[in-house]
């Protein structure tokens, strides 16, 4: 058997490792670093000098939410404690993240009942209320290991784990121990000369020297890169694309009114997507102010009320009151809006690539933020052939597909509408809405030409094509994903 | 969106075709056959004349022209409560209902309840046996301990202050009408209790079942226009079934008025301005108008004057009828045109100015992060070691995670760092996002573009940090300073304001090894943050 000279790292562990050390002990024992400590162990390992074992181990600790939890309590208990009380009491009592998330949370669980304004426990509440059974848990549970813990202990971990208010870590923990043949390399081993230093150059005692060869196969550690948000990448590609097919950027204010996002888009005030289950409404201040754009609101409003341009409108009283009220724009089309109302070039192409919120329940297919992507054309004589014509050149030249379909479709500001589908694995998938705008959304805003509308739903392609199964990842705080994902 | 369920038998008897024929995509619907069961999305949130078995069979029909074939009685809406003001009735004759009609008919009445009605709010659907009750009927009201009544599914007499606390959809639907001292209460003439609307029917008159002929159908509510909406189209599906439709006047006092409308609705279309809009010529204009159920009043070379059937309220302007003609024409037919329209892209000047600094930063070389702008105050504010800090908040919160916006990118990043204490070090990250921080423009808030970096490991220091900065602040050709500044985020004595040519532009420091406990992390962080409107 040929021993090949040992890397200064193998012998500096190989000389010191015993049996079962963790790669914590054998930092302490080389004095090694922890990267370094490993890639030894990996050579050597390779070598069958030593041999890994790995025990998993899945600890809870609090987060920083749990952590002032645990000093205050939680929320909802602390909003018990306070019941029977009206709402003035309890929001004058509790910040507004607690009172709105208690309340909301509360009444789901039956634990509270509210009439006439007055919240009360019910039977439910006492009983938790008596038990403070997550209270309790909440304060002893750091470091524990939730393998050890009880059935409902573990649900309740769940559940705050759920709310953001635990985290559960997968703990590996690696131990090394030194094989047969390991005993042996570490007996004969020898050094030959590592570097080639400037001395050696200078004084040519190079010559003399043999030099310790490398081998060459052995894996490297990575290099710290700097590297674009993969998802970021991936919409650089698309407004790159979007802006060689000749569109402008728009942009415009996270914080909107709703007369941008729905009113000056012909939605109904009492349409289902206004309620708090479809938009996030703003604590404090609730309303904004039209005072800059009167004379836009009074047309909107007519359009509303009587119809404009040959419509009949929708037919009800238009509230000044309802269009002033603040949220978070929840779709990238309220950009669209506000860039009618301040003259467009005609003929014109704009796209909006912006983040947009709606209260839905957080799961794998649906997150509370996204980001949309989304664009007009504005022209003479544009009509549904145009329309079909640009889903075409989505279809091909954006999202690159080959085998796509245009079906009828419903948006509340556009006629006719349409939808564009891509097929991909063996199905069909919806990629795009589209439509031409209502004339009763682009006459009040002073458009008098046809509008092609457009928004694109492209993260599902970018998950496939990322193999991503869960959206949240999208804004994934996993550092090793974002250091590692192919580009 | 709305979804229904329901035998795929059914459609086939009402239509009297197979599943397999129906284009669903024309009434914007997507259809999937499970078993026996059929279930079907519908997008047109504006046509709730297809939330039903019936009303989607009647799109895949030959027009049907509905008529009223007599007077069946009145409706003495006099005292009608000012809480719930409206009420339409009709009556529908020689019914012959088996269990699968009743069936769709309670489907129908409760996404109508659920969507039109928002949760019975608007309006309220009843349904009873027209048999047994004496004409004219009263709505009007009563107090709360009067007018008992058996309700559905009980078995004793219930005064409507019981059945609000004890009645499960008293319980449900007691708020809509809790407010007046007085209920809404619906009568027969010889004062036997039909209903409490919208709260719960009477268990003997309003339980409609087979061997139900002749059916009352009531709707009350709070939109007079709605209320006779939903009235026309509870008594089509009930048409549909086989019925005969006979009207009920209501009598206001100051005004009659006679349900249910079944004028059709008029629309004139100008045939040039369709071509333009469709960008094609339709050949079989007639033919297609026909299919969508149009009917053709009058016309002329360049218009025509048509008659959509009386339940399309989402007709409000001639494009309604153009998209109808295109969709009767097929979109697979329709050959897509590449629009003449010549102009020059460009990206926006703040999306520039954020590329050039990521290009930047990911060269030095750190990773680039995009962290979410929704999170809440216990992270901004109580883990950053800061006890004020403005936030616009949220009012109504899906959980405490996300209760709030950003009013720093900081904390976000820390958030990260807290979340790969397992990883390898260094962690050298970055953001360009958005922040929204209260301010007094109409908004209530501004929303701004920051740039924060972030370097994370056993030797971080300030220097190193600072040294991204120079280099940021270098390449747009800044001058700038750090001033001395207390923040809880930071040590004290590591902590400055980043001027940039005499401007306050950010901050930067080494985090509080408070703010390091909270988090979980175990080794020294440095970080800045600025607003990217000082490198302009």
């Amino acid at each position: 058997m040929v021993i090949e000279p040992l890397h200064p790292l193998e012998h500096r562990v190989l000389s010191r490792i015993g049996k079962g050390d963790s790669v914590e002990k054998l930092c302490k024992k080389t004095g090694l670093k922890r990267d370094e400590v490993m890639r030894a162990l990996q050579w050597l390992k390779t070598k069958k000098m030593i041999s890994l074992h790995e025990k998993i181990l899945e600890q809870i600790s609090l987060t920083i939410m749990g952590k002032s939890y645990v000093k205050n309590g939680l929320p909802e208990t602390r909003f018990l404690e306070l019941l029977p009380a009206t709402m003035g009491e309890l929001r004058s009592k509790l910040e507004p993240q607690e009172f709105n998330v208690s309340m909301g949370t509360l009444k789901r669980q039956g634990e509270i009942s509210v009439e006439k304004g007055v919240v009360r426990t019910t039977a439910v509440g006492k009983k938790r209320l008596k038990l403070k059974r997550a209270d309790n848990l909440l304060a002893k549970v750091e470091g524990l290991y939730y393998h050890r813990l009880r059935g409902d202990e573990r649900k309740t971990v769940d559940s705050l784990k759920k709310r953001g208010i635990v985290r559960v870590a997968v703990k590996k923990v690696r131990t090394a121990t030194i094989t047969q043949s390991g005993k042996k390399a570490r007996a004969t081993s020898v050094q030959g000369v590592e570097r080639l230093t400037h001395r050696m150059l200078s004084t040519g005692s190079w010559k003399d020297k043999t030099f310790r060869p490398y081998n060459i196969n052995d894996p490297v550690s990575r290099v710290a890169m700097g590297k674009k948000q993969p998802y970021r990448r991936f919409l650089d590609e698309l407004k790159t694309k979007l802006i060689s097919l000749g569109f402008k950027q728009m942009s415009g204010p996270i914080v909107e009114m709703s007369f941008f996002n729905c009113d000056a888009l012909y939605m109904p005030q009492n349409h289902v997507a206004r309620g708090i289950h479809d938009l996030y409404f703003i604590e404090k201040p609730r309303k904004g102010s039209l005072a800059g754009y009167q004379n836009v609101v009074e047309k909107v409003a007519k359009a509303h009320e009587t119809g404009v341009a040959g419509s009949t409108g929708w037919g009800y009283k238009f509230s000044i009151e309802e269009t002033r009220k603040l949220i978070l724009r929840s779709q990238g089309t309220s950009l669209s809006a506000r860039w009618l109302m301040d003259k467009p070039e005609i003929p014109g192409k704009y796209f909006a690539m912006v983040r947009c919120f709606r209260p839905d329940v957080v799961d794998a297919m649906h997150n509370a933020e996204f980001f949309q992507v989304e664009g007009i054309i504005l022209g003479e004589k544009l009509g549904l052939r145009d329309l079909f014509g640009v889903l075409k050149m989505f279809a091909t030249e954006v999202a690159g597909i080959k085998k796509y379909r245009i079906t009828p479709g419903y948006f509340p500001f556009t006629e006719p509408s349409a939808e564009l589908h891509g097929w991909f694995n063996g199905k069909w998938i919806e990629i795009g809405g589209s439509g031409i705008f209502r004339p009763e959304l682009t006459r009040p805003l002073g458009v008098e030409v046809p509008i092609i509308a457009w928004g694109l739903g492209l993260d599902r392609q970018f998950m496939m094509a990322k193999g991503i199964k869960d959206i949240r990842y999208l804004f994934s705080q996993d550092i090793d994903w974002l250091r590692e994902a192919t580009v | 969106m709305p979804t229904l369920t329901f035998p795929r038998k059914d459609l086939e008897r009402l239509t009297g075709n197979s599943v397999n024929k129906l284009d669903f995509s024309s009434i914007k619907a997507e259809a999937a056959v499970l078993g026996a069961e059929m279930k079907v999305e519908l997008e047109d949130t504006n046509r709730p004349d297809l939330w039903s078995v019936e009303g989607i069979a009647r799109q895949f029909r030959k027009k049907r022209r509905y008529k009223v074939s007599g007077k069946a009685g009145m409706v003495d809406a006099r005292s009608a409560p000012k809480i719930r003001p409206y009420i339409a009735a009709s009556v529908v004759k020689k019914l012959k209902l088996d269990d699968a009609a009743i069936k769709s008919i309670m489907l129908a009445q409760e996404k109508l309840d659920e969507t039109v009605g928002r949760d019975r709010k608007v309006t309220s659907i009843g349904l009873y046996r027209f048999d047994k009750l004496e004409m004219p009927l009263v709505y009007s009201t009563t107090e709360s301990d009067e007018s008992a009544f058996v309700p559905l599914g009980f078995r004793r007499m219930m005064t409507p202050s019981e059945i609000l606390t004890e009645h499960p959809k008293g319980l449900e639907y007691g708020h809509i009408i809790e407010e007046g001292k007085r209920f809404p209460i619906f009568k027969d003439a010889k004062g036997k209790v039909l209903s409490l609307p919208p709260v719960a029917n009477s268990d003997d008159l309003g339980k409609v079942g087979e061997d139900t002929k002749n059916v009352l159908v009531e709707v009350t509510g709070t939109d007079r226009r709605e209320v006779s909406r939903v009235l026309t189209l509870i008594t089509l599906c009930l048409a549909d079934r086989g019925g005969k439709i006979f009207s009920v006047d209501v009598d206001y006092g100051d005004r009659k008025e006679t349900y249910p409308k079944l004028e059709p609705i008029k629309v004139r279309v100008n045939i040039g301005e369709m071509e333009s809009l469709l960008g094609f010529k339709v050949k079989e204009l007639r033919t297609l108008l026909a299919k969508m159920h149009y009917d053709i009043v009058s016309s002329k070379k360049e218009e025509l004057v048509v008659e959509a059937p009386p339940y399309r309220w989402d007709i409000m302007h001639p494009v309604d009828v153009f998209e109808d003609v295109a969709v009767a024409y097929g979109f697979d037919r329709i050959e897509p045109r590449d629009p003449k329209v010549a102009t020059y892209g460009g990206l926006d000047q703040n999306e520039l100015l954020s590329d050039k600094v990521r290009e930047i930063l990911i060269g030095i070389p750190l990773v680039e992060t995009i962290n979410m702008v929704l999170t809440n105050p216990t992270f901004q504010r109580y883990s950053m070691n800061l006890e004020t800090l403005k936030l616009v908040e949220i009012m109504n919160p899906m959980s405490e995670s996300y209760s709030c916006l950003r009013a720093w990118i900081i904390p976000s990043l820390v958030e990260l760092l807290s979340k790969n204490t397992h990883r390898d070090y260094p962690q050298s990250i970055f953001e360009v996002g958005e922040v929204v921080v209260p301010s007094g423009n109409y908004l209530g808030s501004d929303t701004k573009l920051k740039v924060s970096c972030m370097i994370a490991k056993s030797d971080a220091t300030f220097t190193e940090i600072k040294k991204v900065l120079d280099a940021l602040l270098r390449s747009f050709g800044k001058k700038y300073g750090v001033k001395r500044l207390s923040h809880g985020s930071f040590i004290k004595g590591r902590c400055g304001s980043v001027l940039v040519s005499g401007k306050k532009a950010g901050f930067i420091g080494e985090l509080h090894p408070q703010v390091l406990e909270n988090w979980g992390i175990k080794v020294p962080v440095c970080a800045f943050e600025i607003d990217l409107e000082t490198l302009k």
